[in-house]
């Protein structure tokens, strides 16, 4: 009996002694999110001036996890122009996020977003991104962190006149990271 | 009847401690997911290396094998690699530009930082667990001798329960008395042929194969024991991304990679002391990873 006591005692000693260097660490899981929204142009009479807009409910950036949620950061903002027609049109205009701006445009080519392109491509003509409309995005994902509400933005395109006739579909996509999973 | 009372009191003891490594896998699982190809390796090479360097140890604790006879013993074998600094980074690939960044693998701690403009950042994936030494705990049966030589065979399947992901190991080789074919000798002499195949979750996939050499010279109740071996994990690792890098791959897309462990040659000094059917050991293994292994045995 004292011998298995023993064995026992040593066991434990042994698996102790590897367990002392192995712990989970403090730092939170990382995990992309993003959430998406999209809204069909379809003009077919000349107009001096178009505006339309989408709801997206940002919640949805915290559903790719149900461990407890440290933080939420914003990292990138996209754009994608589907159905694109005519291929070679360009428009002028802006788009903003909740009032505050985020985009502006000139006469500029639609076609360079038939792929995913993010604004802060240093490589797309005719288009500028604007920190106030980044900056009211961050604080916004910032904010969903604790909150149970349902929280939407507001993303409205504006475009000056358009002479012919356009249509395409502008898909906004916004990526966040979750930082989850400490507690 | 205490012997058999005494093995599962140990396997308990172990698998609750090790509940803590395996439930880090879950949440390494999630991790690794949120990696794209080019990256998953740079992240988990330690974790391959140091597992195929842990599964390849305590293999045996004598070279001391009889012509013919009764070897039944049962071994509860803890064995862990040491983590060193060079194993908690790695070079990544930033996934907007290409360009290197070095940042945390699985051991690491926080993941670096790149920015897209002055605004906007990405965070590689952190280091998840803080580790200086990678512990496993395995159960072997040894059984012979016929004609110089010795079966080892190691099975550890754990069923998914809760959060924790299911886990497979078979191991089976075999050990020959090479002494038997020389003039005598001071020394017992023999050697070995191991193959294990090893399953976490749905990700994990990985067989290892060694192939060694072992010495041992026994004074009383101590034995004094070492070897030579080559050695090899295989690690296949599958998943769907579920990271979301705009343009790059698409989310849900399967990654599948082949990896192999980095420590291939080990030389191993270690003792044994043998108390009736009791055996104690310890042996430390030197290679491209350094290995400690110890543990308790009960059989003759």
């Amino acid at each position: 009996m004292t011998n298995i006591k023993y064995s026992i005692f040593l066991v434990a000693l042994i698996i102790s002694t590897f367990l002392l260097g192995c712990e989970l660490t403090k730092f939170p899981l990382v995990l992309d999110s993003s959430i998406a929204g999209s809204m069909p142009v379809n003009i077919i009479t000349p107009v001096t001036q178009y505006n339309d807009s989408i709801q997206i409910t940002i919640n949805g950036i915290k559903e790719v996890t149900e461990e407890t949620i440290d933080s939420l950061k914003l990292y990138n903002i996209t754009l994608t122009i589907e159905n694109l027609s005519p291929s070679d049109a360009s428009v002028s205009g802006n788009v903003t996020v909740d009032g505050n701006l985020l985009l502006t445009f000139t006469n500029m080519n639609l076609s360079q977003f038939n792929k995913e392109r993010s604004i802060f491509d240093k490589n797309l003509n005719g288009f500028q991104y604007h920190y106030s409309g980044v900056q009211h995005l961050m604080q916004t994902i910032k904010q969903i962190t604790d909150t149970q509400y349902t929280k939407n933005i507001t993303i409205k395109l504006s475009m000056g006149t358009i002479s012919n006739p356009i249509s395409f579909i502008l898909k906004v996509k916004i990526y966040a990271q979750v930082f989850a999973g400490t507690d | 009847m205490k012997i058999t009372k005494l093995f599962v009191y140990s396997s308990i003891i172990g698998l609750l401690f090790t509940n803590q490594p395996i439930q880090a896998q879950n949440q390494l699982e999630d991790a690794i997911k949120q990696l794209t190809g080019d990256n998953v390796k740079g992240y988990i090479q330690p974790f391959v290396t140091a597992m195929g360097a842990n599964l390849n140890s305590g293999l045996y604790h004598s070279a001391d094998i009889s012509e013919i006879g009764l070897t039944f013993r049962i071994d509860l074998i803890g064995m862990g690699t040491l983590i060193g600094d060079a194993e908690k980074k790695y070079r990544a690939k930033n996934p907007f530009d290409g360009s290197e960044v070095e940042t945390a693998t699985l051991y690491g701690e926080q993941g670096a930082i790149v920015r897209l403009d002055s605004l906007t950042e990405y965070h590689f994936q952190n280091g998840q667990i803080k580790a200086n030494i990678l512990p496993f705990f395995l159960p072997q049966l040894t059984i012979g001798d016929i004609f110089g030589t010795q079966a080892i065979i190691r099975y550890v399947p754990i069923p998914e329960v809760n959060k924790v992901p299911k886990i497979n190991i078979f191991g089976i080789g075999a050990r020959h008395c090479v002494g038997r074919y020389l003039p005598v000798i001071p020394v017992n002499l023999s050697a070995s042929i191991f193959y294990q195949s090893l399953s976490i979750g749905n990700l994990f996939d990985a067989s290892t194969f060694s192939i060694g050499a072992q010495v041992s010279k026994s004074f009383a109740v101590l034995t004094l024991y070492g070897g030579l071996q080559y050695e090899n994990i295989s690690m296949d690792v599958t998943y769907d991304f579920a990271g979301q890098i705009p343009g790059l791959i698409n989310r849900g897309e399967k990654i599948s990679v082949s990896m192999n462990g980095e420590n291939h040659f080990r030389g191993t000094a270690g003792l044994n002391i043998n108390l009736a059917i009791l055996n104690i050991f310890a042996d430390i293994n030197i290679g491209t990873s350094t290995v400690i292994s110890g543990g308790i045995g009960f059989g003759f």
